[in-house]
């Protein structure tokens, strides 16, 4: 057969197996607003930069008559691309073919791109849209799972993975996403729960919708499994391609630097924290009042709101922001809020990017329910990510700064680099009405007039407590500063950090409080 | 959800409310986990619920009968288990809530003691 015969039979086989599970099984995800794999895949990496491998993997199940069954590529496309020009590895499942079912042959696709992720230093995107375990090829599928979640563990920390939630992913699938750093869903299409609405009901007896068990708003507002909401697939590539923008592209390389920018003048830093510790602000306009062009890019924005994280660029460089909401909950420290900041200050410290904490917080947040919760074993994991952490950090105390939370958010005591306090800081124990009814419990209850003792006693306190000077005299914070010097010397702070180098002991490995 | 993309604005338009921590009150907002919090009771010893949603199997006694501690309660299928329960202490029970057959949630009042 001469060379032109046999490029057109490549090219027939080619778009053959392209169609996955054919016309009729497409339109049916079309039907269900979803776009197909391929299309995907294609929209989410740059044009014409997609090469796809194992096409033509057939899937080599024998029992249940499955012999007798094609499935093209076994459900899944893998494949490397570049997203803005610089390379990455990529996976998506073909929920057409076979519901996008995991057997052993799909599984290997997988497993082979991730190791090639790891291998080349690059990061892993992986679509999921499947209905889960291929049950025909029995414990074969299961190894499969079984496989990608250890490559998960073992590359985490060394490349960026991030997992998109485009359709069912449930059992042990969702497993996979929850080992990886950021998951991405869109409104009405993902869908990610161990059990699923069927078996609840058959075994609990409770009825329950997919969506109100485990649809996108779920993991992004109550779960907090999801890191990004998007209303559509487009908008979800749409978050992904900037978020690619602010990480490296392996913990061996730093987030690609841009040219500086300075933020925008609406965001007037003296006008935002109002002087009554009592009274809320959004912690967000200080952030843009602070980072190159008011840019914020904010992570699990509808999850734990009392916790605000993200990343935003100094000098163009890439940060990462933890920082207590006074406009939630007063911005405490609870079980939620925790976990947000530790797994975040953990992200930053494996991927290199400096950490700017901005504190405002009464304390943790009083109730039965976060003690039974376990809020100590869930706030320490927030002193263990900070004093872990090696990369540069820097801190600046807004407004209060009470007992526990000012230790735990990223004091001096678990090695910032940088504590700067503002004038209004208060950096005491508990707020001075807590305190001056402890401290002068005597002299107020047995006062002519106690409620007038109260009053001079809190006010007594506030002059001599509540203030950022008796840290300063102790040199727990570094500067008391105004307001608009807080970008440049968090600036020239993270120059002077640029060459940081601490020793930690030497150890397999900690023992964080999961 | 807060689908403003110029984030915080939804937030910020919010009515506020108020938080009490160490004396201080403050003017914040809830979250929706915070204000559907349940608040704590003491759970009554006499009142025995189910640690497992489930199928009631096998119930061995009724309203009016003396039991003894440690004596099979009943079996309850959860789980995949015929899981078996024992009387926590002795005494008479005032009701008995479930039969054979039931599907019990999580939680379920099953039995109180007098």
């Amino acid at each position: 057969m001469p060379l032109k015969k046999k490029i057109q039979e490549l090219k027939k086989r080619r778009e053959q197996v392209q169609m996955g599970g054919g016309e009729k099984a497409i339109e049916k995800q079309i039907a269900l607003g979803k776009l197909t794999a391929r299309e995907r895949v294609i929209k989410l990496l740059d044009e014409n930069s997609f090469q796809e491998y194992d096409l033509f993997v057939e899937h080599e199940a024998r029992d249940f008559d499955m012999d007798k069954k094609v499935l093209h590529g076994d459900g899944v496309i893998i494949g490397t691309g570049t997203i803005d020009g610089k390379s990455v590895c990529i996976f998506a499942q073909d929920f057409t073919v076979a519901g996008g079912s995991l057997g052993l042959m799909h599984s290997r696709k997988i497993i082979k791109i991730m190791d090639h992720a790891l291998k080349m230093r690059v990061p892993l995107i992986g679509i999921n849209d499947s209905g889960g375990a291929r049950i025909q090829e029995g414990v074969n599928s299961l190894a499969g799972y079984g496989e990608i979640f250890f490559r998960n563990t073992i590359s985490s920390g060394v490349i960026p993975q991030i997992s998109v939630i485009l359709g069912p992913c449930a059992g042990g699938a969702v497993y996979s996403p929850a080992l990886t750093d950021f998951v991405f869903v869109v409104n009405n299409i993902s869908k990610m729960f161990i059990t699923g609405p069927e078996v609840i009901k058959t075994v609990l007896g409770e009825e329950i919708s997919m969506e109100d068990l485990g649809g996108a708003k779920v993991h992004s507002e109550i779960t907090g499994n999801a890191h990004f909401y998007a209303e559509s697939e487009n908008e979800c590539f749409e978050q992904i391609k900037k978020l690619m923008t602010f990480i490296p592209w392996s913990n061996q390389t730093k987030a690609v630097k841009i040219d500086s920018k300075l933020p925008k003048k609406e965001y007037i830093i003296d006008n935002i924290v109002p002087d009554d510790p009592r009274l809320p602000y959004d912690v967000r306009d200080v952030i843009k009042s602070i980072v190159d062009g008011s840019e914020f890019f904010e992570i699990q924005e509808h999850w734990a709101k009392n916790m605000v994280i993200g990343f935003g660029r100094m000098n163009g460089e890439t940060c990462g922001f933890v920082c207590n909401q006074p406009l939630v909950l007063a911005g405490v420290l609870d079980v939620d809020s925790s976990d947000k900041a530790a797994r975040f200050i953990r992200y930053c410290d494996a991927f290199n990017i400096p950490i700017i904490t901005l504190v405002d917080l009464p304390g943790y947040l009083p109730g039965v329910d976060q003690e039974h919760a376990g809020v100590i074993r869930h706030g320490a994991k927030v002193l263990y990510a900070y004093s872990e952490a090696t990369v540069p950090k820097m801190t600046v105390i807004l407004r209060k700064a009470y007992g526990g939370g000012y230790i735990a958010m990223g004091s001096r005591h678990l090695r910032a680099d940088f504590v700067f306090a503002w004038p209004t800081a208060e950096i005491a124990v508990m707020g001075p009405e807590g305190a001056a009814n402890i401290i002068f419990r005597k002299e107020i209850t047995t006062a002519e007039d106690p409620e007038k003792m109260r009053r001079e006693k809190v006010e007594e306190y506030k002059q001599k407590f509540a203030n950022p000077y008796v840290a300063a005299a102790r040199g727990y914070i570094d500067s008391v500063i105004e307001p608009s010097e807080t970008r440049s010397l968090l600036l020239h702070s993270i120059e002077v950090a640029k060459q940081k180098c601490i020793s930690m002991p030497a150890k397999k490995h900690g023992i964080p409080p999961f | 959800m807060d689908n403003n993309k110029e984030s915080g604005n939804e937030l910020k338009n919010r009515p506020l409310k108020t938080l009490m921590i160490h004396g201080e009150q403050y003017k914040t907002l809830y979250t929706n986990k915070f204000e559907n919090r349940k608040t704590w009771a003491k759970p009554d010893a006499r009142k025995i619920f189910s640690i497992l949603p489930g199928t009631v199997l096998k119930v061995s006694h009724n309203a009016g009968d003396t039991v003894e501690k440690g004596e099979l309660m009943m079996v309850l299928e959860a789980m995949k288990m015929q899981n078996t329960y024992y009387y926590p202490f002795s005494g008479k029970i005032k009701e008995m809530y479930v039969k054979p057959g039931d599907k019990v949630p999580k939680g379920f009042l099953m039995l109180e003691y007098e």
